[in-house]
């Protein structure tokens, strides 16, 4: 009765704080999480995503606010329906507490204490396992397993039961290398076959490989995004070299030897603002018009509409020498080594 | 105590031991399934009450761990005239006929160990990560299902709370002899009957006895060890 349709949020959240001592943890006005889609929370360590999950599993009560979860308020229920609620969420902790057994057993255990069989929880534990390439780690003692290792027995064991929604906290802080595209391709297959995902990072440009739909947080409130020009488009190799086309059909020089779909996004810091083309070593040269101009902190940063557009940081004395404002005619230039690519995560020439 | 005694003593014991002597295996017999049986109940009672205490959030819960604290010390003559007092003849449990009976001394040995088994119970709960519990409560289990899975967690500790209660019973002298009365082929442990031949003289007996009892506090110890060395996961 309460299954989150598609288009409901899995998770919505209204005035919440939640309060340490006398240190504000999380004071989030206003944040929903579509059902269906991954999302990614980012911000520096410490600044309450551990703290939203925690919540939003249930560990801990709010302060105050309206906090629901899969259509349900996952807090103030009791018994059965509390239960019922939080089995269909899904939690990979930041550091992941393994029982002190094998690591099967782990695995198996969300599946047992749902009374499901021995045979079929040994068939599906194994399978999660195989998923997150951990399966020959099957009947070691946790306390053997490397902290990646134990990370990725923690993720399988996670979504073994197939929740609806699930909390992954900092996956890859202690994920091995070869691990990263393993979980990102999982975790972009379970978006695809309905479950909601909400991972929480420090690292940006993690989270831009697995979703567009950041909720950036700091002090324990939303922030705005960390100005990233974030374009999506095809490398394609032209005659002047790799080339980004982007869906507008804007082509930016790019550096890279592998062409397909990729992510891509511009440090404002690298973008050169200036009234007219100079002559440089910089390949990418576009001409667009400001739309906006935003003051924050010592930093100027201008968007500009160029076919696609593109964030600049400019110092506010550049601002006032070359003196921009809001339909400013400008040249933007940046090198095609700036044009930060990612493999979008899952993409076919990436599946493992 | 001369050096000739000592020495020649020592050898007789073995002597002893190795002859398979009556008096000495009896008593070490005696010692043992007193000792297991008052462990046995002892961790019936003390584990549940360390656990749930460990756990619980009720009124009075500081009080009960500083009292479950003190009782770790207490004395054995104590618990001997307590439970003295509550089975002689003409008192409450007095029609059971308890006194001067093995089942006076695992009675008495029970209330000593009881807070052992709690408080090391308590202590080993206690110090249990938290996110044992948090775990097992995001992956779905039961509140049931949770606290057995705490227990489960915290099973090393809990192993060493009843092995550190049965050396602590296996070597204890004041609660058997009070209540036990060092009666031949009945309530004579490893203990009473030391104290008894070494007021005796017969030294080379004593201390075969002796013997005996440092063997099984070396093997409770060792078992001990060994259940600390699997915790560290690095035996098991």
């Amino acid at each position: 009765m309460d299954k989150a349709a598609p288009n409901t949020p899995a998770v919505s959240v209204t005035g919440l704080t939640k309060v340490y001592g006398n240190v504000t943890a999380l004071c989030i006005e206003r944040v929903q999480f579509d059902a269906g889609c991954v999302h990614a929370i980012v911000g520096p360590n410490g600044a309450g995503k551990t703290t939203l999950f925690r919540l939003i599993a249930g560990l801990e009560p709010s302060d105050q606010g309206d906090l629901r979860v899969l259509g349900g308020k996952i807090h103030g229920r009791s018994g059965e329906e509390h239960l019922s609620l939080r089995r269909r969420i899904g939690f990979a902790a930041q550091r992941p507490y393994l029982f002190s057994a094998s690591a099967r057993w782990n695995v198996e255990y969300p599946l047992r204490v749902r009374g499901i069989t021995r045979a079929e929880s040994e068939n599906r534990a194994r399978a999660a396992m195989a998923r997150l390439g951990v399966a020959h780690l099957a009947a070691r003692k946790t306390g053997t397993l490397s902290a990646g290792e134990r990370q990725r027995i923690s993720i399988a064991r996670a979504i073994v039961t197939e929740p609806e929604l699930l909390l992954v906290d900092e996956p890859f802080a202690n994920l091995d290398p070869e691990g990263v595209p393993i979980l990102e391709s999982t975790l972009l297959d379970l978006v695809s076959s309905g479950t909601t995902i909400l991972v929480a990072t420090h690292l940006t440009d993690r989270a831009y490989r697995l979703s567009t739909r950041i909720l950036r947080l700091e002090g324990g409130r939303p922030a705005p995004p960390a100005v990233v020009n974030i374009l999506e488009g095809e490398v394609v190799s032209t005659n002047s070299g790799p080339m980004l086309v982007l869906e507008g059909g804007t082509r930016i020089h790019v550096a890279t030897d592998r062409i397909g779909r990729r992510r891509a996004s511009i440090f404002p810091e690298d973008v050169i603002v200036s009234a007219r083309p100079f002559d440089s070593s910089a390949r990418n040269i576009l001409r667009g018009r400001i739309t906006a101009l935003q003051e924050r902190g010592s930093t100027v940063f201008a968007t500009v509409d160029a076919g696609v557009s593109l964030t600049a940081a400019v110092t506010p004395e550049s601002c006032r020498r070359l003196a921009l404002t809001v339909g400013s005619n400008v040249v933007l230039t940046f090198k095609a080594a700036a044009v930060k690519l990612f493999y979008k995560a899952g993409s076919v020439s990436e599946k493992h | 105590m001369d050096d000739s005694i000592l020495l020649g003593g020592a050898a007789h014991a073995f002597r002893l031991i190795a002859s398979g002597d009556a008096r000495v295996y009896e008593a070490a017999f005696t010692s043992i399934w007193i000792s297991c049986t008052a462990t046995a109940f002892a961790s019936a009672i003390g584990l549940p009450l360390g656990f749930f205490t460990a756990i619980g959030r009720f009124k009075g819960r500081v009080l009960l761990v500083a009292i479950l604290n003190t009782l770790l010390a207490l004395p054995t003559v104590i618990v001997g005239l307590f439970v003295y007092a509550l089975i002689r003849r003409v008192s409450l449990l007095g029609p059971l006929d308890l006194l001067f009976s093995p089942g006076a001394m695992i009675v008495g040995q029970t209330f000593l160990a009881i807070p052992i088994v709690a408080a090391l119970c308590l202590t080993a709960i206690e110090t249990l990560d938290p996110a044992a519990r948090e775990t097992a409560f995001t992956l779905g289990a039961s509140r049931k299902r949770l606290l057995l899975t705490v227990a489960w967690e915290a099973r090393h500790g809990l192993l060493v709370a009843v092995a550190v209660a049965g050396g602590r019973l296996i070597g204890e002298v004041g609660v058997s002899m009070m209540l036990g009365g060092n009666i031949t082929h009945y309530t004579r442990t490893l203990t009473t009957a030391i104290a008894l031949e070494t007021s005796k003289g017969e030294f080379a007996v004593a201390m075969a006895m002796g013997l005996i009892l440092l063997a099984l506090a070396l093997g409770l110890n060792l078992l001990l060890r060994w259940i600390q060395g699997m915790r560290g996961g690095r035996l098991g």
